[in-house]
């Protein structure tokens, strides 16, 4: 493939990189938190479909792993506003008591990278870097003051803000490191620095980097992450939400003793704490609050509220509350007047540079008679309707807003976004990418793969069908496809596009076999989805987790669907609890228990003692040479263990091995070419499948 | 304020005084040994020892008793008893112990270490730390205090408390804690005494110059001192910190531990100098002779003195720098714990290396600062004048 205006080819890596505005998502890769900050990465990924956005994570100082674009889609799904699947998934694995931490080890599964590649060449072929956060870690912050040497104008930071520097007696538990440091000596050397406050920068040129001279830029974090509301109706019953952890600095205890003083006054209200506790408060503050989580009375404290949840109370509300002695932005009462709710806050909070002073009454925070008072004005429905009509959401800042500012900034205001044509050549690289790594499991559908989401992304506009397969496939290869490999292609494409559409319900891709249970066995799959369907992604899901559990979805899903009042699904259930034993096993560092375990899951599956013996000498060793297997599993040796495990199941069907009994089925068609027999991709409804798998 | 306090028109009172004293080598007994000399203006003084104490204490003193030749203390008008941290103030706690009144002095605004000495076992300071906490607490917490005296949560005066003694403190902040902890103690507080109190001539731009030259300090450059000793509890990570931010402000100064220090804090701090870019700009001492202590007060342009504040703890380093007229970069706490003036910079008790860059550069930035002393200072040094001390002794122990 040659870029235009150059000579020479470029190899596909180098093809994905030219231009591209490298995002590190190292730090949120290695915990997933939907607020606060790190929804800057959720606002990315929102344009990361017309944009050449390519996430990585820095493996060391010189290298960085490139993730799959993939990585933004998932990133969609899991901020997306209606996750209460991921809840309710999560409340049963407290319930369950099982020690998984399935968003980590998500998360380290989605991050799979796709290719690593030197960072000094990574740099110098993108048009820009961006680090959204703090990075305080090493090889993180090494291959930042790197990065400073060899592509000074290229990297560009994100300025938060420096509260724990610049307020310290707020987090005194906060103590300070050489990677914190070493963090602002970073930004003082760099030359391109977004802030996400007026407040912010002031606080950088004046305090941290004295006399910085570089290129700035301010982008406002968007109202939106609540979604958006306008109403005038005010609510006969007076209440008030008190957004954000529950700590000094908010004034928590001052707005409890007010708000006690009022109702004991007589006065008619109800308030509403929604946030955590913070270690800050001493037991006996603490204990304030407690007590109002079962109470009764005006004053309640409702900790760890879902996004829907918060979203009711504070459209509920007459008006929110957020009073803070610092902030860098403060985000809460922007979600508020998001959702169309006025709000009293500290008059010196950054935010209102962005959101003006329309539905706002403003006090100093420290002023416990200014809060009664303003309290008392949201009491009387005149003054609340009048605050409330001076609210206009749709001038307030929004993520997407936010982000496409980053971006095109980061690129130097040259970059204007992509049409979807465009970001479909540019997705080309990825393709190549993909098919160039000579994984054969992956080879046969990674190209359908890749133009199935590009599909899914540009189908609004375009149609799917048959024809734009053919024109991709050409436009790939300079030549005209063969017309049944188009066909196949449109197929596999349209089995991407609905395993993407899972993907968006489940949050994440399915690739955790006991989250997959409890989908499995809800009834939105069971109303939503064709019997071939579920199986088509089961095995699709399975595929990725372990010869045990791929066995157990090609072998036993047919079936199980088909049946599933029948009691082959709860003993399918055992298995995979089973499975889910294995992984504890794993977990506790035992590895006769372990092998135990494996071997009755053998029995029980395939009614023999497994055959793995090799297999299993290497995971001892793997095994072995770790302290615990809790970081094994949550190592990149686990994750290569991972398709290590399924190639063993691979290597098992193309011997012909009779699992339980059961022909292989629909969930991962097996099909024959002499002795290259290998599994294919699967196609829904009865269409054929790709003419490479046969 | 001069001459001898008026405490009985008919005879000087006869005041019994038991705290170590030189040779012991550690600050008490220096403190004390100024103390008695002070005193003894204003009463005749016995002193108990085991050991005889120099010729300029014996001078000052009526009496040296020999600690086993005690038989009975009720014959003297007042008596004071000295505390610190540390085990050698034992002796004193026994006396008192028998004697139950008196003033005991107390050095310290903790006593982890004295009662550890004392009761032999961490059986007996879990048994008194459950009556603070209304909880047994666990080991771990109680070495956590033992690493940190700043999580202490209570001052640990049991070994003391119930001696019947009025309680001297340094600082007013120390008073308060005191009295929060035990409410059945009669405390008062005295401003602590300068132990190294330059003469003013000592003060001018030519002698910082002069001491420059010895001490190897270009007068081209920066330089910023710590000084006292140097242990994690003085928190030299944060120090490195906010001479890295000084550094990227064009601010290249030279930061001096002065004083003696553990060893392995010594290595932890150079790694950590390295890390930070720092190693040609961080300097340690050692243990050095008074001469050279105070040759280094005058050498630095900018001193810097931090503690996490507990209990009122005040720091003899910052009295010290203080003293020498040195532009100080402190806590809020530890600066009003001495009334400290005002070329002590103030800063945030619960601060962040930036703070203290900020704290730093503030000063460097205001100067050249030419002679140090002037009218702030005089004032000051007469406040905390060991004279002073005596009388307000004595104040307390009969009033």
């Amino acid at each position: 493939m040659t870029k235009k205006g150059q000579g020479a080819p470029l190899a596909p890596v180098e093809q994905l990189l030219s231009g591209c505005l490298l995002v590190d998502v190292t730090r949120f890769s290695s915990a997933l938190i939907r607020t606060g900050v790190e929804r800057v990465i959720g606002a990315l990924a929102q344009v990361a479909e017309s944009y050449p956005l390519v996430p990585f994570v820095t493996r060391s100082r010189d290298e960085i792993d490139i993730l799959s674009p993939d990585y933004f889609a998932l990133v969609r799904a899991f901020f997306a506003k209606d996750s209460t699947g991921f809840d309710s998934h999560r409340s049963r694995y407290h319930e369950n008591r099982t020690p998984f931490d399935v968003p980590k080890l998500r998360l380290k599964l989605l991050a799979q990278p796709i290719a690593t590649v030197n960072a000094k060449k990574a740099a110098a072929l993108s048009r820009a870097i961006l680090a959204w956060n703090y990075t305080f870690e090493s090889p993180n912050i090494d291959f930042y003051f790197d990065r400073l040497e060899d592509a000074l104008e290229r990297v560009h930071f994100l300025g938060i803000d420096f509260l724990v520097w610049t307020d310290h007696e707020s987090f005194p538990r906060w103590h300070e490191s050489v990677g914190m440091t070493r963090y602002l000596m970073l930004l003082r050397r760099a030359h391109n620095i977004c802030f996400i406050s007026k407040h912010v920068e002031d606080t950088f040129q004046r305090r941290i980097a004295r006399g910085w001279s570089g290129r700035s830029s301010i982008a406002y974090p968007g109202c939106d992450a609540l979604g958006q509301l306008s109403t005038s109706t005010v609510r006969a019953d007076c209440s008030f939400a008190v957004v954000g952890t529950i700590e000094p600095r908010k004034m928590s205890l001052m707005i409890l003793d007010v708000a006690e003083r009022m109702a004991k006054a007589g006065r008619q209200f109800s308030l509403l704490f929604l946030g955590g506790l913070s270690g800050l408060l001493t037991p006996d503050e603490a204990a304030r609050f407690k007590a109002l989580e079962s109470g009764i009375g005006p004053v309640r404290w409702l900790p760890h509220q879902s996004d829907e949840q918060l979203r009711r109370h504070i459209s509920e509300a007459r008006a929110l509350i957020y009073l803070s002695t610092g902030e860098g932005y403060g985000a809460p009462p922007t979600e508020a007047l998001s959702l169309g709710v006025p709000c009293i806050v500290s008059e010196n909070l950054p935010c209102l540079e962005a959101i003006g002073s329309g539905g706002i009454v403003k006090i100093q925070c420290t002023d416990p008679t200014a809060l009664e008072a303003a309290m008392s004005q949201f009491m009387d429905m005149e003054f609340a309707a009048k605050k409330r009509a001076e609210i206009d959401p749709s001038k307030l800042p929004t993520w997407r807003g936010f982000a496409t500012q980053l971006v095109e900034w980061a690129l130097n205001g040259s970059q204007r976004a992509f049409s979807h044509r465009q970001m479909l050549e540019y997705r080309q690289a990825y393709v190549e990418l993909a098919t160039g790594r000579g994984n054969l499991e992956y080879e046969d559908d990674s190209l359908a793969a890749w133009y199935g989401r590009a599909l899914q992304e540009i189908r609004q506009e375009m149609g799917a069908g048959q024809g734009f397969a053919a024109n991709s496939l050409r436009t790939l290869r300079g030549e005209s496809p063969d017309p049944a490999e188009a066909s196949s292609l449109t197929a596999a494409a349209a089995h991407h596009v609905m395993l993407a559409r899972m993907e968006r319900h489940a949050t994440g891709p399915m690739n955790d076999p006991v989250e997959w249970l409890y989908w499995l066995s809800s009834e939105y799959l069971g109303r939503a989805l064709t019997k071939a369907e579920l199986s088509t992604w089961m095995g699709n899901a399975m595929r990725l987790s372990s010869p045990i559990s791929a066995i157990a979805s090609f072998a036993g899903c047919d079936e199980a669907l088909a049946k599933r009042s029948d009691p082959l699904l709860p003993l399918w259930l055992d298995f995979v609890r089973e499975w889910a034993r294995y992984e504890i096993v794993l977990k506790a560092d035992d590895l006769p228990v372990q092998e135990s375990v494996l071997r009755d899951s053998f029995r029980q599956l395939l009614g023999r003692e497994p055959d793995h013996e090799a297999w299993f000498a290497h995971l001892q060793h793997q095994v072995s040479t770790r302290d615990t297997m809790t970081s094994f599993l949550l190592s990149d040796e686990h994750l290569n263990m991972v398709s290590q495990l399924w190639a063993y199941g691979w290597a098992l069907s193309r011997l012909g091995v009779s699992i339980a009994g059961l022909d292989p089925g629909v969930g991962g068609k097996a099909s024959s070419s002499g002795t290259e027999r290998r599994w294919a991709p699967v196609v829904m409804n009865g269409a054929a499948p790709s003419p490479q798998a046969t | 304020m001069s001459g001898p306090i008026d405490l009985s028109p008919k005879r000087k009172p006869r005041v019994v005084f038991l705290s170590p004293l030189p040779p012991s080598e550690f600050g008490v007994p220096i403190y004390s040994a100024r103390t008695v000399e002070a005193l003894s203006r204003h009463a005749s003084i016995d002193i108990i020892a085991s050991k005889l104490p120099p010729i300029q204490t014996m001078r000052a003193v009526h009496k040296v008793i020999p600690d086993k030749e005690v038989r009975s203390l009720d014959e003297y008008d007042a008596k004071f008893f000295v505390y610190g941290n540390h085990v050698q103030h034992i002796v004193c706690a026994r006396f008192a112990s028998v004697t139950r009144q008196g003033v005991g002095i107390f050095h310290d605004a903790q006593q982890l270490d004295f009662a550890h000495a004392l009761y032999r076992n961490d059986g007996a300071l879990l048994d008194v730390a459950q009556k603070h906490l209304r909880r047994r607490p666990t080991f771990e917490e109680l070495h956590t205090w033992f690493a940190d005296r700043s999580l202490l949560p209570f001052p640990m005066l049991e070994p003391v408390s119930d001696f019947g003694h009025k309680c001297v403190v340094h600082s007013a902040e120390q008073a308060r804690a005191f009295l929060a902890h035990y409410p059945h103690l009669e405390v008062e507080a005295a401003p602590v005494a300068i132990q190294h109190q330059p003469h003013s001539s000592g003060l001018t731009r030519e002698a910082q110059l002069r001491a420059k030259i010895r001490c190897g300090t270009h007068e081209d450059q920066i330089h910023v001192g710590s000084f006292g000793f140097l242990g994690a509890e003085k928190l030299p990570s944060l120090y490195l910190f906010a001479v890295r931010h000084l550094h990227d402000w064009a601010l290249p100064v030279h930061f001096w531990f002065v004083g003696s220090a553990n060893e392995a804090q010594v290595s932890e701090v150079k790694s950590l100098a390295s890390d930070l870019g720092l190693e040609d700009h961080v300097h340690f001492t050692g243990a050095i002779s008074e001469t050279a202590y105070m040759d280094y007060l005058r050498a630095m342009d900018v001193g810097v003195q931090l503690r996490r504040p507990y209990f009122g703890q005040l720091s003899g380093a910052l009295l010290d720098c203080a003293a020498a007229g040195l532009p100080t970069v402190s806590t809020h706490a530890l600066a009003s714990a001495i009334g400290a003036p005002s070329y002590v910079q103030r800063i945030k008790n619960d601060f962040s290396s930036l703070e203290v860059a900020e704290g730093v550069a503030s000063l460097i930035e205001s100067g050249p600062h030419g002679d140090r002393g002037g009218l702030e200072w005089s004032d000051f040094c007469e406040v905390h004048s060991f004279d002073n001390y005596a009388r307000r002794l004595l104040e307390v122990a009969f009033q």
